[in-house]
């Protein structure tokens, strides 16, 4: 008994003293970023670089969704909340110690698996047309609507398997955004929603999960951002814009919606607007969206100083291209932007005022 | 996890059974070396009333019994004080899982009442709420999952307590325990990586393109996803637990019993299927229904294979959503809204009830027949 | 001889198929019932052999995706130090709930207190974690406003454990022999000297097997984790706050089998091997300490 007794007590203390002297010699400061599935693979990319110009600092992240991020935030759960939808001004009101800092700049596209049709084949899509897929109204990839806008297109007569979010996605906010825009049944039924009441399909956790669904289900149709279409080589719909034209996502489409979005001069100064569909011009994709970092004011002192200066990094170092466009980003378009974010982060830095840089 | 908490059923039956039935603080235990008259192990000899010695014997038992009714020790009430603290402990963490949940389900409760249990709409956006689809979905995939564990599970636990031999008893019946120990989060993996691709590419087409003919049923989509996969997921989950707490109750069946069935001329087959198994089905009741009150409590292996779909199953193929895997998807986002939040704890709040009336009558029953040990799991993940 | 009125010799051919068919017929449930259980622990090693070394046990997850270089030394140091917190919360309240049912087990409160610690053991997972996340984590109400942090997981992990190691407690101190304890009493010592001197001693194989026990059934958990902590991929400086939340084996098998990145999926694996043998060797461990204190137990008579 008492050999017992000893032994579990000396392991005891082992794992105590091993894990606090662990604990001890880990970094000076942590962060944990959470939230956007979407920004995720510019995150993990930003962390890497912070972590080896900056040693010392840990940076955490995980994808889970811009709800978890959002809500999380707010509620003092984690330091830094990442979104891809912007504060509502519901969530504004309500949380009003809560600063949203755009810090990046992508989009939602719409991703298949089409037996029998290879990736170089461009498929068009419309807004109305989508939307009765995600009704399930449409249920076969050679239904005569989707034929009749890809008329060179030989669709095999397949089901379509719908997969969405099963979590409160931003993603999902940007995607239903351009449905709800576009057509008026999506709107009167569904509406615009980080978690809204799906009729058909089924739900996966996070864009890395739904990435997986499609690669792994022959007749899926799903949507995920940018980034992630370029970390796994997806391919995806051109959606049909304001102007009529059918737009695929890329770098070059999506800075073009996020000029022609910055030149009207009501866009407000916090960013908190929705880009979708409501933007003229030939090569302008209708289904962009600003990155927020949302941040608590009342975090404790030392967490925020860090947060901060991970922040200004990533508005200025970070928007080089060799983090953005390389992960599927496109940089913040910096001219207009300047002083509209000198203000937010006047926000988080009380009486400091800040130069940025333009990235890049 | 399910680690069956009983130890070895021969010293229940030598020393819990007998002993344990009488609290220690029926002794009056007193600092000074005087003897204790309510203890029975410790009463004088039978007092002889008719000879002088039972005289003595008298006065000794009325003095005895005025020192049993003396105040107990101070110190002895201080000792007992502190004891029932620890108690409180567990009565407050009881108070704290209740209260929390009601008290944060309470403006759903109010709001909904009694027809939340059957609306079936789920609509955060338009403040919408009701359980019914994640109801059915919960007792679709529990459904499957004991209809596919408890033929199996019984038919193994006759195995372990009957037919296998000797010598590989013993590590047949460990086997079965310990497996019973894998973390949930490791059957989810596997599903994903196994068992949906086979379900989705082998399985659910083959039940299509049989069964699927006849009745609408089994006609439904390949998607690998749905009630199919978490059913029988959790069900392998499940059979363990089932298995070890019938052998349990077939391992008590007298050996009288048994051998009156042979010396009626049976084989072992009747024996054991016709003698033995129905003088346990209390037993087996129970082992179902704590099988039930885990699977119904599931909720990783679930995500993650369930499809997450807030629609009722038309199909066994089809996908669905249990009140588990929806409040794990969603519940630190349904915080931003009041009543989003409180009616996601209310239908937590409605599993937590299933579960708890479940649980205790799977446990009640159980220990009426293992008469007073703990058998069964205490796992759940 | 009325051949014809006595039972013919032996039994029909009937019975004697039926009685080889049903034999036969459990011996192939339990095949049934235990293959997909192995074939678990096999697909985790066969998927998952390419990436086990002890670099994978003991350095930290990187590269991008974040994982697919490096190990799960997060996760192995964040689900330790869970377990050590549980345990700092669940044993003292635990023991201390034991011994109160064991000494007072006639009175009324005791009986009720009996019944909610069983009532306990049967509440989900996911239930957990909601009371953890207004207990401990979020900053409304009337909770701890600890954030998404190692300590309010290992909290909760260890409310989890709490009725587990009360229940077998109570179990342990009831197996001690009466005798010891009238021998004592009628000695004259006090009851806290019984269960100091006595009692305890004499339980204390059992209680650590209630707290193993309860280790076994936390380790796996998931749910609770995400309401309370989330995952981190690194160790943590301090274990409160918005950035004091640790990584979980558990944790780290769920996120990586969430990826489309096959070298992930592969990762997953090796870490659902190495959570699987660490279970059954808690297990086995758990097992030995029963039937050692059994037999010390018989020893003693």
């Amino acid at each position: 008994m008492n050999f017992v007794k000893r032994s579990f007590g000396l392991a005891a203390a082992l794992a105590v003293v091993s894990v606090l002297s662990g604990v001890g010699s880990a970094h000076a400061t942590d962060l944990t970023i959470s939230g956007s599935t979407m920004l995720f693979p510019l995150e993990q990319v930003w962390a890497n670089a912070y972590m080896k110009s900056h040693p010392g600092v840990h940076i955490s992240v995980a994808s889970t969704g811009s709800g978890f991020g959002i809500s999380n935030a707010a509620n003092g759960n984690i330091t830094i909340g990442a979104s891809d939808a912007y504060l509502t001004k519901d969530l504004r009101k309500r949380y009003e110690s809560l600063a949203s800092i755009p810090v990046a700049f992508d989009d939602t596209q719409v991703i298949y698996n089409i037996p029998g049709i290879g990736k170089s084949k461009l498929i068009r899509m419309d807004g109305p047309v989508l939307a009765r897929i995600f009704m399930g109204k449409i249920r076969f990839w050679d239904d005569k609507a989707i034929r009749a806008i890809n008329p060179s297109v030989k669709f095999p007569h397949q089901r379509i398997k719908v997969i969405h979010r099963a979590d409160a996605s931003g993603t999902t906010f940007v995607f239903t955004d351009y449905l709800s825009q576009t057509s008026k049944e999506w709107y009167d039924e569904i509406g615009r929603d980080l978690s809204p009441s799906w009729p058909v399909g089924s739900g996966y956790n996070g864009s890395d999960a739904v990435v997986a669904a499609v690669m792994a289900t022959p007749g899926a149709i799903g949507y995920v951002g940018l980034g992630w279409i370029n970390e796994y080589h997806l391919s995806s719909m051109a959606l049909k814009n304001l102007d009529g034209y059918y737009v695929v996502g890329s770098v070059k489409t999506i800075r073009n919606a996020g000029k022609a979005a910055l030149h009207d001069p009501t866009f407000p100064d916090d960013f908190n607007r929705s880009i979708v569909w409501n933007l003229h011009g030939k090569d302008v994709y209708p289904d962009a969206n600003f990155e927020f970092w949302m941040v608590s004011t009342s975090l404790p002192a030392a967490t925020m100083l860090e947060v901060k200066k991970m922040i200004i990094w990533a508005l200025t170092k970070g928007q080089h291209e060799k983090y953005t466009v390389k992960t599927g980003f496109a940089p913040l378009p910096f001219a207009p932007l300047k002083p509209r974010l000198n203000k937010i982060l006047n926000r988080l830095l009380p009486g400091n005022s800040l130069k940025i840089e333009s990235g890049g | 996890m399910g680690v069956t908490l009983e130890s070895d059923t021969e010293s229940n039956m030598n020393e819990g059974q007998t002993l344990a039935k009488e609290p220690l603080s029926t002794l009056s235990a007193v600092p000074s070396p005087t003897l204790s008259a309510s203890s029975p192990g410790l009463q004088p000899n039978t007092p002889d009333s008719t000879s002088e010695q039972g005289s003595r014997t008298k006065s000794v038992l009325r003095d005895l019994r005025k020192v049993s009714t003396q105040r107990i020790h101070r110190s002895e009430r201080i000792f007992q004080g502190t004891l029932l603290v620890g108690g409180l402990f567990v009565l407050a963490l009881f108070a704290t899982v209740l209260g929390v949940s009601l008290v944060e389900a309470w403006p759903s409760i109010t709001k909904f009442g009694w027809s939340f249990l059957w609306t079936s709409t789920w609509n955060p956006h338009r403040h919408i709420f009701g359980a019914w689809t994640y109801i059915v979905g919960t007792f679709w995939v529990t459904g499957i999952a004991l209809l596919f564990a408890i033929p199996i599970a019984i038919l193994s636990s006759l195995f372990l307590s009957d037919y296998s031999p000797k010598w590989l008893v013993g590590a047949v019946s460990t086997l079965m325990e310990m497996l019973a120990g894998i973390p949930s989060i490791v059957f989810g993996a596997f599903g994903i990586i196994f068992m949906v691709p086979l379900l989705r590419d082998h399985v659910e087409p083959f039940l299509a393109n049989t069964l699927g003919r006849h009745w609408d049923f089994f006609n439904g989509d390949a998607m690998g996803y749905g009630i199919l996969a978490a059913g029988l997921v959790v069900g392998i989950m499940v059979i363990p637990l089932v298995a070890t707490v019938t052998r349990d109750s077939l391992v008590m069946v007298p050996r009288e019993t048994v051998e009156a069935s042979y010396a009626l001329g049976s084989t072992k087959a009747e024996m054991v299927f016709f003698v033995k198994l129905p003088a346990v089905v209390p037993g087996i009741i129970g082992s179902v229904i704590l099988g039930f009150g885990r699977a119904i409590g599931e909720t990783m292996a679930v995500l993650l294979l369930i499809g997450n779909q807030a629609s009722i199953p038309t199909s066994i193929q089809d996908v669905g959503y249990t009140i588990s895997s929806l409040l794990a998807n969603t519940f630190t986002y349904a915080v931003i809204d009041p009543l989003y939040s409180a009616a996601e704890i209310e239908l937590g709040l409605i599993l937590l009830v299933i579960s708890l009336v479940v649980n205790t009558l799977g446990r009640e029953l159980l220990m009426k027949l293992m008469g007073g040990r703990l058998a069964g799991s205490v796992g759940g993940g | 001889m009325a051949e014809n009125v006595l039972p013919e010799k032996g039994l029909s051919v009937y019975r004697k198929v039926r009685n080889a068919l049903l034999g036969a017929l459990t011996a192939v449930a339990f095949v049934l019932a235990v293959t997909p259980l192995l074939a678990i622990i096999y697909v985790a090693y066969d998927r998952g052999k390419a990436a086990l070394s002890l670099s994978f046990l003991t350095t930290l997850p990187g590269g991008f995706p974040v994982g697919i270089e490096g190990g799960i030394a997060n996760g192995i140091v964040g689900s330790l130090i869970l377990i050590v917190i549980a345990s700092l919360l669940s044993v003292p309240v635990g023991v201390w709930a034991g011994l109160y049912l064991w000494d007072q087990s006639h009175t009324p409160l005791a009986k009720a207190t009996r019944l909610l610690s069983d009532l306990l053991l049967g509440v989900p997972s996911v239930i957990w974690g909601v009371v953890g996340f207004y207990v401990f984590s979020t900053n409304t109400g009337y909770g701890f406003h600890w954030g998404f942090s190692g300590l309010a997981a290992g909290l909760t992990l260890g409310f989890i454990m709490i009725p587990i190691v009360t229940r077998v407690t109570e179990q342990a101190l009831r197996d001690v022999p009466r005798s010891y304890i009238e021998g004592a009493l009628a000695l004259g010592a006090s009851r806290f000297q019984v269960v100091r001197g006595l009692a305890i001693p004499a339980a204390i194989t059992g209680i650590g097997t209630g707290i193993l026990l309860g280790v076994l059934n936390v380790l796996g958990q998931t749910a609770p984790l995400i309401f309370t902590n989330y995952y981190n991929t690194g160790i943590p400086k301090n274990l409160v706050g918005s950035n004091g939340s640790v990584g979980d084996l558990a944790m780290q098998i769920f996120i990586y089998i969430h990826e489309p990145s096959k070298g992930l999926h592969v990762k997953a694996m090796a870490a659902a091997l190495v959570l699987t043998v660490i279970v059954l060797l808690l297990d086995m461990g758990i097992r030995l300490l029963a039937w050692g204190s059994r037999k010390y137990a018989q020893r003693m008579g």
